[in-house]
């Protein structure tokens, strides 16, 4: 209830005091006439009689009887002492103590025997009749299971001091999480121990008990390597009522939150799929390490928000995470990560993804059915599950990682470059020649001075240094001057065709110098005249990440063009660097159909097999690789790598690009080893056509450092990074891949554990990004995002969240309030907040975060 | 202090120094109070074998024969110092449950793997703490409504003896304690606690 304030409660509490002891009918009439007059005030009476009505029982117990736990717990209730005898048995030592009773290791008191047992003997001061009532419920229920994988009943009875007590079977193990590890499990000796589990648990549901509070702690593996449940204290016999025997003293539901099905932590009824639902949770840490959802143990107000808004865990994904020491306390071996990961993919994530279903029916019915699953999983026979398709549409919600502004993606997507550009302003020319023979003569100009100018300068065609080509271009600039002074339209031709040049070469300040002048020197010319140029600084704007003005001048050149009836081939072109505007505005579908359009464009206009139109076939292939669309990317890389080899043979450097792109590609498939292959042919294609000082094998090095920072090789990355940040830095200091690769290494030693080598590295990084692309740029505030962390990992939590606010703030303004980027922050700052201790902050931080999440996603 | 307890006299003393508004008086008396609590519980869960539970009633009976030296009191001091004995009532429970859940959060494996063998790891603790922040907000809008809670669920009052000590009759009691749950009921359960 939104409180009221005292004087409005001290009236709604007289009306609810006169109307409490009335029927309802007269209570309805009351209070229709009242809210006549006061709505608010009817409103809050009702409210509270419907709260009425829900509370009998609620706080009847006083404290002392309801905490009784808490209390005995307090006062420090006594403890037995080793040597007293209970029953036939003598106490030897404490095996653990919970609230309500201790489990002690004991031995006959008789000597008949030498085995050990476990006594479970009631809390002296706990033997009320509702723990009672439990107690000798847990042993009613062990008395019905014989199962091998069940700890056995051995006896039972009343200890002197008049307190029941049970004997069970003394089970000497591991959680069998720690057992895996121990023992160095391969994947196989894992699914087994998971199946051995669901046996047992499969015969308790046999025996109508589901155990309800199955985890690695209740599921021990003994030294001969037998699993054996333990702990049915909570659990259930099906067909009684849910019971009080596991509700707490004000009502509430007993379970471990990591654990527990979203049934239980909802408060639904409980079936044997509830145990399902645990069993795949165990197997997913079993083969992960971790658990698959973060949820909080503050309270069950959050617990239950956390659950509503959980998605599916993605096991690949979480394997592909694993570096090699995580991987190496798991006890797999250390390079097995990319294996590993080959091997769940498909059916594992199937099977697990079923077990783990949100709604309990659409899960296994039984252990039995997850066991049947995983054996046929092992015999490599088809599996019964199929995927489902809310799972596979939040695998493919692929959060893009901020820490990776190094990554593929990047490169992947600045589309078709120095030689393209070149061409197309060649055609652009003639076209112009054709439509008038006045211009014939500088049609003429335009394509030798381009030939003379770019078959040297275009690192993709020379080959040579991009130092070289930066200062063949700048004798470009001063020719341009000099011999063209007398034919301004010529000369805006060509500054635009250098300013694309120069563009692709990263020197933004020296394109956009090129290309603002070609617009002013075609200031009177008309809007179709002036779009291309126009339609080139939106490119660079691309670049510079200046996307609002970017999608302004592409548009409006776009619509000029449009309107000018240009020809198919250079509306193709800006549709693409529009495409390529709603790529970064995460308007992926609109990019992918334009992007489409564009390809359908290039093949009409110059058929299938032509290396421009296998280039846009490869731009597709990027976009559908960002939707999640992998087998097509896929199709798409590779159709568009085969005609690109029967054109150019191998030793190109566009190949060089289309093993890349494949190599991101599977890399996000896991299958890491195909990936790493095609990272080292593109290296090797750069190495041998551009050269090892190349820009370009500056980037492919880069992408490789950040593939190999993901598979945990930590040393290999470093020394790739460092050897694209020289070749960067050789070309050009300011340019924004010395910020990238920088932003890379920061990330190296973060992951290293070393925040404070990382926090000077982000500087560094954050320093260029100001110069090389601004304060407006998402790159400038990923790195700030990045650095917050390692700020805060030294505990200068302060500091961190202000950095966070403010990144919130820009990206906020960047990206929009609900984007990605503003997701990624909440999460972080989240984090800094429960640093801090301050748990509601980060609480609501993290519930803005899963909003945005849940937002992005309905709109995918 | 002495650890024997308090000096009934000066209890008095201070009990009628809190009537005219001491705040001093009053977080003396508290102190006292408190101590005396504690002191009388551990005792009672020591060699109450097989003890049932914590009898809070009993426990706030015997703090109040204790302090008062058994000497007569005035039915409104009585009631001050009932509400008074209540509100430290209230406070040794809270605070236990606060220590314990804050031992929870650190080593959370740990805890968890030593601790539930029989709890469940949201446990009373939690329960209470929600319950006792509820009853902060009451206390905001109707102080002597809040009371009422501490009175009966906090000390174990019985209807009767707080409309004795009140003077007021039980029914209405009754329907202000209908009135308190009502409130709490729906504070917990806006908080995402289900009763």
């Amino acid at each position: 209830m939104t409180t009221l304030p005292p004087e409005r409660f001290r009236a709604a509490r007289a009306v609810f005091e006169e109307l409490v002891e009335l029927d309802p009918e007269a209570r309805r009439a009351r209070l229709d006439q009242i809210a006549r007059g006061d709505a608010e005030l009817a409103r809050a009476v009702d409210a509270l009689l419907e709260a009425d009505a829900g509370a009998s029982g609620f706080l009847d117990a006083p404290a002392g009887v309801a905490a009784r736990a808490l209390v005995a717990d307090w006062l420090g209730g006594e403890l037995d002492a080793p040597g007293t005898v209970v029953g036939a048995y003598r106490l030897v030592g404490l095996l653990g103590r919970g609230g309500m009773g201790e489990v002690w290791e004991a031995e006959r008191a008789d000597g008949q025997f030498e085995q050990r047992v476990a006594l479970k003997l009631l809390k002296r001061g706990m033997d009320s009749e509702e723990v009672l009532a439990r107690f000798l419920r847990e042993r009613q229920i062990l008395a019905r299971l014989t199962h091998p994988g069940i700890a056995r009943l051995l006896d039972g009875g009343m200890s002197a001091d008049g307190r029941p007590y049970f004997v069970l079977e003394k089970v000497d193990g591991l959680p069998l999480t720690e057992h895996a590890r121990r023992a160095g499990l391969p994947l196989e000796g894992r699914i087994r121990l998971v199946l051995a589990a669901c046996d047992a648990v499969d015969s308790a549901h046999r025996q109508l008990v589901v155990h309800r509070d199955l985890k690695p702690s209740n599921i021990l593996v003994t030294g001969a390597g037998e699993v054996k449940l333990l702990d049915f204290g909570i659990a259930k016999l099906l067909g009684e009522g849910d019971g009080g025997a596991h509700a707490t003293a004000l009502g509430l539901r007993a379970l471990t939150p990591a654990y527990a099905a979203p049934e239980q932590i909802l408060g639904e009824p409980v079936t044997t799929a509830t145990d399902v639902y645990a069993l795949g949770i165990v197997l997913y840490e079993l083969l992960t390490g971790r658990l698959p959802h973060q949820r909080p143990t503050s309270s069950l107000a959050a617990l239950v928000a956390e659950v509503e808004h959980e998605s599916a865990p993605r096991l690949a994904s979480a394997v592909r995470q694993l570096d090699g020491e995580e991987l190496t306390r798991l006890g797999f071996p250390e390079r097995a990560g990319r294996r590993l990961a080959r091997s769940l993919r498909g059916d594992l994530e199937t099977i697990l993804a079923r077990a783990l279903e949100r709604a309990p029916e659409r899960r296994y019915a039984s252990a039995r059915e997850l066991a049947d699953d995983l054996a046929r999983h092992l015999d490599g026979r088809p599996v019964r599950a199929r995927p489902q398709s809310s799972w596979y549409r939040a695998t493919r919600f692929a959060k893009r990682h901020r820490l990776a502004v190094a990554s593929a993606a990047l490169v992947l997507v600045s589309l078709v470059g120095g030689l393209s550009a070149a061409l197309w302003q060649a055609r652009r020319a003639e076209a112009a020649a054709r439509e008038s023979a006045a211009n014939a003569h500088r049609a003429e100009h335009t394509k030798e001075f381009l030939i003379s100018l770019f078959s040297v300068a275009d690192p993709l065609q020379s080959g040579g240094e991009t130092v070289t080509a930066r200062q063949l271009l700048e004798q470009g600039a001063k020719r341009l001057e000099s011999e063209l002074a007398a034919e301004p339209g010529l000369r805006a031709d060509l500054l635009e065709a250098v300013g694309r040049i120069e563009a692709s070469l990263g020197l933004l300040d020296a394109a956009e110098r090129s290309t603002t002048l070609a617009l002013e020197l075609r200031a009177g010319a008309g809007a179709a005249e002036r779009a291309s140029a126009e339609a080139t600084l939106g490119a660079i704007h691309i670049q510079r990440g200046d996307l609002a003005s970017a999608a302004q001048l592409l548009e409006r050149a776009l619509a000029a063009l449009e309107a000018s009836g240009a020809e198919p081939l250079t509306l193709a072109r800006v549709r693409s660097d529009v495409g390529q505007v709603k790529f970064w505005n995460k308007e992926v579908v609109a990019a992918e159909a334009l992007e489409r359009s564009v390809y359908e464009t290039y093949r009409a206009q110059l058929g299938e097999e032509h290396i421009e139109t296998a280039l846009h076939l490869r731009n597709l292939g990027v976009l559908l690789d960002d939707l999640g669309r992998l087998d097509e990317a896929e199709a798409a890389y590779r159709r568009s790598r085969e005609i690109l080899v029967k054109s150019l043979g191998e030793n190109h450097p566009h190949l060089g690009q289309s093993d890349l792109s494949m190599a991101a590609l599977q890399n996000k498939q896991g299958r890491f080893e195909e990936a790493e292959a095609n990272f080292r042919r593109a290296l090797e294609n750069r190495r041998r056509t551009l050269g090892d000082h190349h820009f370009q094998t500056g980037q492919t090095l880069q992408n490789f450092a950040h593939f190999l920072v993901l598979r945990g090789r930590f040393d290999e990355a470093e020394r790739t990074g460092r050897e694209a940040l020289e070749i960067f830095r050789a070309a050009n200091p300011k340019h924004f891949e010395v910020g990238k690769c920088l932003n890379g290494l920061g990330q190296v030693a973060a992951r290293r554990g070393d925040p404070a080598g990382a926090e000077r590295l982000y500087r560094e990084a954050i320093a260029n990004f100001e110069e090389s692309l601004g304060r407006r740029h998402p790159f400038y505030w990923w790195t700030t995002g990045n650095l917050s962390k390692v700020i805060a990992a030294q505990g200068r939590l302060a500091e961190a969240e202000a950095l966070q606010r403010e990144a919130l703030r820009e990206l906020e303004s960047i990206s929009g309030v609900e984007s990605e980027d503003a997701q990624w922050v909440h999460e972080m700052l989240a984090d800094t907040l429960r640093l801090a201790g301050r748990a509601a902050e980060a609480d609501s931080a993290a519930a803005r975060a899963r909003e945005i999440s849940e937002k992005l996603r309905d709109h995918a | 202090m002495s650890a024997a307890g308090a000096d009934p006299t000066e209890i008095t003393a201070l009990l009628r120094a809190v009537g005219q508004g001491d705040r001093s008086a009053l977080d003396r008396l508290f102190e006292q109070v408190y101590g005396e609590l504690r002191r009388i519980a551990r005792r009672q869960l020591r060699t109450a074998l097989p003890a049932a539970t914590l009898d809070t009633t009993a426990l706030v009976h015997e703090a109040y024969l204790k302090l008062s030296g058994g000497g007569p009191w005035s039915t409104r001091d009585r009631s001050h110092f009932y509400a008074l004995t209540a509100q430290a009532m209230r406070r040794v429970l809270i605070d236990h449950a606060r220590r314990r859940t804050r031992q929870k959060r650190g080593g959370r494996m740990v805890a968890l793997a030593l601790d539930d063998l029989d709890l469940p790891v949201i446990e009373r603790g939690e329960e209470l703490i929600a319950l006792d922040q509820a009853l902060a907000r009451l206390e905001a809008v109707d102080p002597e409504l809040a009371s009422l809670v501490e009175w009966r669920f906090f000390a174990g009052l019985s209807v009767e003896e707080i409309a004795e000590l009140r003077e007021v009759s039980d029914r209405t009691v009754k329907r202000h304690w209908r009135l308190a749950r009502a409130f709490l009921f729906r504070e917990m359960a806006a908080q995402g606690w289900s009763a």
